[in-house]
């Protein structure tokens, strides 16, 4: 057994001094150079280096280049459980790919001139994100799966006249990658009226929507019970004696976002509502279940949701006591009830207060990404969920103008990942 | 056919001696050669059972240097954990790809790994110890722990040469491999621009 793989292996080591090629350039003082070495140790190396590392260093030489191909080295890339998070930039025109790359804390422009293109006349809005895969949705409800890092984009098959006509809630996605096979991945589409939610499954495997599956309310309804209800606008009155509307329009560049929780290993997908509560689906019970409010809402400003391996937190800006506070929860299932995970530095949020801003937040394991904006104040803010840190980003600029983002999409930069 | 009768009547004897002869409490642990024997009044553990597993290992280098370690420091090596278990006991286990100092900085490493207490983080380590070793010395070690199939050192030396190529020039990288550049000016050009995202800033 051991002497077959050393026989395989024998061109392997130069470790023989008289390995040295009479030819050898003098700069060159190696017995024994990367280049010597067996595909297998090259791709390994070049496996570990961030994404626009190697996108650089292909332009070394033509082997080099050459790996971004080879089936091995994909497959060393999907070896490496997490890469530093990018996060997609989303702004009103819709016409680049900027990307915020955390590994070397800069924003790069991705552009892939042909897919942002083809766009019939209505620009693709990225609405879910996973893995190393962006879905982008279309008009009239055409999805889309792009890995920005390649460019390499797939149209999905239309999901039926039945469900289009229907109301759309959310979208969601998720894609794993399980040992030699390529990544796979599921889209889920929620929609109907909040009496009768019904949700769909695009299977990356079997190419094709799955059936349409109702998901019946679980627990207590609570949502108008501290104001009265008028289709999707809930009124209340303040403390102050004013009447308070809370009609969150959402923007049309989170209107659809939700997020994939692994409850017990269910999925659950979370979305906002327009009146500002969040509703949990699981699609493996086929339940759906109104989260009670964080905060009575004439105290919320503006709220999120995003997900942080497997759990859900809530993101929400508020203002009342003559400044403005921006602070993470988590729901704890044990006590029923909301539990402040972390705040952002009172000096830092005070800055928000008055300025009538809107969040959009997404999260990557244990980092947030929120863009604060407004007409005319946008601001992009990590936190560190572990250490308690936040930082501003700097502003981006490309062509000499600061850009202004409504929101982001996380990814890893993946360039194994399929669609 | 006599002579399974013969074994089979051997057996039932000695259920019937087993009471007298105070065995060890599980049967089973004692061979069945034992009982007929008549040895079976010892106490045999089971790790006997099993092909014997020596303590130490004898690895050779290239040059036939010998190294001996102990067999848990060896097994993480692929390659030494095969030869050792399957059964040949192949000893000293021949690596006529590595080189004696290469093989001691391997050893060195998978020392330093086994002893670790458990939950320890050893990167500081790991680069403390890459770090000290030369160009040629970290690509011949990376070269021996693909050859020897050891995924840990493996895994650290490739990740620590990504570390230091990453923020490296594309020129930079040629000068520090001694490679050549094949393309053309204008395929090269057409790279750049291909990814210009990766070349910003």
């Amino acid at each position: 057994m051991s002497s077959s793989l050393m026989e395989q292996n024998m061109n392997v080591v130069g470790v023989n001094p008289r390995k040295r090629k009479a030819s050898e350039e003098p700069h060159t003082n190696l017995t024994f150079s990367l280049d010597e070495l067996n595909q297998d140790l090259l791709e390994r190396v070049l496996s570990k280096l961030p994404a626009s590392s190697f996108f650089r260093l292909r332009s070394v030489c033509r082997r080099w280049n050459s790996v971004a191909n080879s089936a091995t080295f994909q497959f060393a890339c999907s070896q490496i459980p997490f890469r530093d998070p990018w996060f997609l930039m989303v702004d009103q025109y819709l016409d680049q790919s900027i990307v915020f790359d955390t590994t070397e804390g800069n924003w790069k422009n991705l552009s892939h001139p042909m897919f942002l293109q083809q766009s019939h006349g209505c620009k693709p809005i990225p609405v879910a994100s996973s893995g190393g895969l962006i879905c982008y949705h279309a008009s009239s409800n055409d999805l889309a799966i792009c890995n920005p890092i390649t460019g390499v984009r797939r149209e999905l098959p239309p999901i039926g006249e039945a469900s289009e006509s229907q109301t759309l809630h959310a979208i969601a996605m998720h894609s794993s990658q399980k040992d030699d096979d390529p990544t796979t991945y599921k889209v889920v589409m929620i929609f109907g009226e909040f009496s009768n939610l019904a949700f769909r499954v695009f299977d990356s495997k079997k190419n094709m929507w799955e059936e349409e599956v109702m998901l019946v309310q679980k627990g207590e309804k609570s949502t108008q019970s501290d104001g009265v209800g008028y289709e999707s606008t809930v009124y209340f009155l303040s403390k102050t004696g004013d009447i308070v509307a809370t009609n969150m329009q959402k923007s049309p560049f989170k209107q659809y976002s939700s997020v994939r929780l692994n409850e017990n290993g269910d999925d659950v997908i979370c979305f906002l509502t327009c009146s500002g509560t969040i509703m949990a689906c699981n699609l493996a019970e086929k339940t759906f279940f109104e989260y009670p409010r964080l905060l009575p809402a004439y105290f919320e400003y503006s709220i999120d949701v995003v997900e942080s391996k497997g759990e859900m937190l809530v993101v929400v800006l508020s203002e009342f006591l003559e400044t403005a506070s921006l602070r993470v929860w988590r729901f704890s299932n044990e006590e029923r009830s909301w539990q402040q995970v972390a705040a952002m530095p009172p000096s830092m949020s005070h800055e928000l207060y008055k300025k009538k801003v809107d969040i959009n937040c997404v999260c990557h394991r244990d980092m947030i990404f929120i863009c604060v904006c407004s007409d005319d104040f946008s601001s992009y803010v990590m936190c560190n969920l572990v250490t308690n840190q936040w930082m501003e980003l700097p502003k981006c600029y490309m062509n000499g103008k600061a850009k202004e983002f409504m929101s982001a999409f996380c990814f890893e930069p993946r360039v194994e990942a399929v669609v | 056919m006599d002579m399974e009768d013969d074994t089979v009547q051997v057996r039932e004897n000695s259920a019937e001696d087993t009471e007298m002869l105070e065995l060890p409490k599980d049967p089973a642990e004692v061979k069945a050669s034992e009982f007929i024997k008549g040895e079976s009044s010892k106490e045999i553990p089971v790790e006997s059972q099993q092909p014997e597993l020596p303590e130490n290992v004898v690895l050779q280098s290239l040059e036939k240097e010998e190294f001996i370690i102990k067999l848990a420091v060896g097994q993480q090596s692929e390659i030494i954990k095969n030869a050792i278990l399957d059964g040949r006991g192949e000893n000293p286990v021949p690596l006529l790809n590595v080189s004696a100092p290469i093989l001691a900085k391997a050893i060195e490493f998978w020392k330093r790994h086994i002893d670790a207490a458990e939950g320890e983080d050893l990167t500081e380590w790991d680069k403390a110890f890459l770090g000290d070793l030369s160009q040629e010395v970290l690509f011949e070690l990376a070269a021996a722990a693909n050859y020897m199939e050891s995924k840990s050192l493996l895994d650290c030396t490739c990740k620590f040469i990504a570390d230091i190529i990453k923020e490296m020039k594309v020129e930079e990288v040629r000068d520090y491999f001694g490679i050549e550049c094949d393309f053309t000016e204008e395929e090269e050009r057409k790279m750049r621009e291909d990814n210009a995202w990766a070349f910003e800033q």
